[in-house]
């Protein structure tokens, strides 16, 4: 079966078809939420992170440009409602991540989730506009194209950014020795 | 090579986007830079700090509520909006008019109603003994404590379900099996907060998600779900972490003093 188009979706939601919407919705959930999980680091949040992008989405849908991309649209709302939780806390959740795989026993887990949290926390150092950059690439693993299109910079700013971004994070690590 | 340059190249190479003409001006400054050569390995001990701490991908389903939320903004708006009467302005019987705003307004009632019903039913979750199971200790996890075993063995839904605890972390582990659609819910107190969902071992149908304050399961066929909660407070403080069916009665309940 052929996959509906964002761009025709998008139309027949702004045509009155809320049940169009739910489909992108549910097609763009998971990265969306996850973008939000890593900036935000809590769950919770990013439930209600990745919640409000989409009902915001929505209300802004006559704005949407077709000739972008929804998903970069869908997730630049994300990443700045993400921003605006995480400036409103003032403060980086304690990480709230694990790498889970089949073969993790309790402990092992434990061990993942200290390793995770240390990164995490030297991301938390650097400054906003350089942690986006980790995310998208290292974490979302967004190319460089697709980066500029979320953040509505040039693709030789969003290298400048990310090797700047790297070499804070280099610092920070290697000032706790975690090389 | 200018020093920026190099840096240039040494991320590009990295990243994957290095041309081949680049990296061959680039091996060759490695070879002669020992500044170079040492950027070039941190950053790559940096991409597997990176790696390491990625942050696993979280199973999420909340298409349901982003909709029940627009749908309730798109009713509010109407409320503040333009009246009801003047909609129906175009009608020049007054009495017609009255009449069918009556009825809609008995209509949105009834299905406002059927919302709220519905809300209700997914909050209001109630222990109860639909399902029994025996719990007994597990055979402890090193450096983790004893958490709880329950066997289900109920309406051809057969499953274990396994608590481990260490500090302010809480592990759970649910197996189900069963050759018919399943659906249950996992509620816990406020002291906690949902840390990581996961599915394991998936054979056939399974998803776990999370959403106000309750995490759903369901399924078919033989799966394995991971949550995993932590601590909210600083203190030492009780957990209580509850298994729902799907008419909400408890199937397993739970209780730690997490330190």
């Amino acid at each position: 079966m052929n996959e509906i188009s964002d761009n025709v979706l998008v139309e027949n939601v702004l045509k009155g078809d809320t049940g169009s919407y739910e489909v992108l919705v549910k097609k763009y959930q998971k990265p969306v939420f996850n973008l939000a999980f890593r900036m935000t680091g809590n769950y919770d949040d990013a439930n209600d992170v990745a919640q409000s992008a989409f009902v915001k989405g929505y209300e802004k849908l006559e704005t949407f440009d077709p000739r972008y991309k929804f998903f970069s649209w869908i997730y630049r709302i994300a990443l700045n409602e993400s921003l605006n939780t995480v400036s409103a806390k003032k403060r980086f959740v304690d990480v709230e991540d694990t790498t889970l795989k089949s073969s993790d026993t309790p402990l092992e887990l434990y061990e993942t989730v200290e390793q995770s949290e240390r990164l995490h926390k030297a991301l938390s150092l650097i400054k906003e506009d350089y942690k986006v950059l980790i995310v998208l690439k290292h974490f979302e693993e967004l190319s460089y194209e697709e980066i500029s299109d979320v953040l509505k910079i040039s693709v030789q700013k969003v290298k400048s950014r990310l090797f700047m971004a790297r070499q804070l994070l280099k610092e920070l690590l290697l000032q706790n020795d975690r090389f | 090579m200018k020093k920026s340059e190099m840096i240039e190249l040494v991320n590009e190479l990295i990243d994957g986007t290095i041309s081949e003409a680049e990296k061959k001006v680039l091996d060759e400054e490695l070879k002669t830079n020992s500044e170079a050569e040492k950027y070039y390995n941190e950053m790559l001990s940096l991409g597997k700090v990176i790696e390491a701490g990625k942050p696993a991908e979280q199973e999420i389903d909340f298409s349901g509520e982003v909709m029940r939320k627009i749908e309730k903004k798109k009713y509010a708006e109407k409320k503040t909006g333009v009246s009801i009467m003047e909609m129906f302005s175009f009608m020049t019987n007054k009495k017609a008019r009255y009449a069918v705003v009556f009825g809609l307004g008995l209509v949105g009632g009834i299905l406002i109603n059927m919302a709220v019903l519905n809300t209700s039913n997914q909050t209001s979750l109630t222990t109860g003994s639909e399902y029994s199971g025996t719990m007994s200790d597990i055979s402890k996890p090193a450096n983790f404590n004893k958490g709880g075993l329950l066997t289900i063995d109920k309406n051809g839904i057969k499953g274990e379900v396994n608590s481990y605890y260490l500090n302010d972390m809480i592990f759970t582990e649910i197996k189900i099996k069963s050759n018919e659609s399943y659906s249950m819910k996992i509620g816990y107190n406020n002291n906690l907060k949902v840390y990581a969902l996961r599915t394991l071992n998936l054979k056939e149908d399974g998803n776990i998600g999370s959403g106000n304050g309750v995490i759903q399961i369901s399924g078919k066929g033989d799966n394995t779900f991971i949550i995993m909660f932590k601590n909210k407070n600083q203190n030492k403080t009780d957990a209580e972490i509850n298994i729902f069916s799907g008419s909400n009665n408890a199937v397993y309940s739970s209780k730690f003093t997490l330190n």
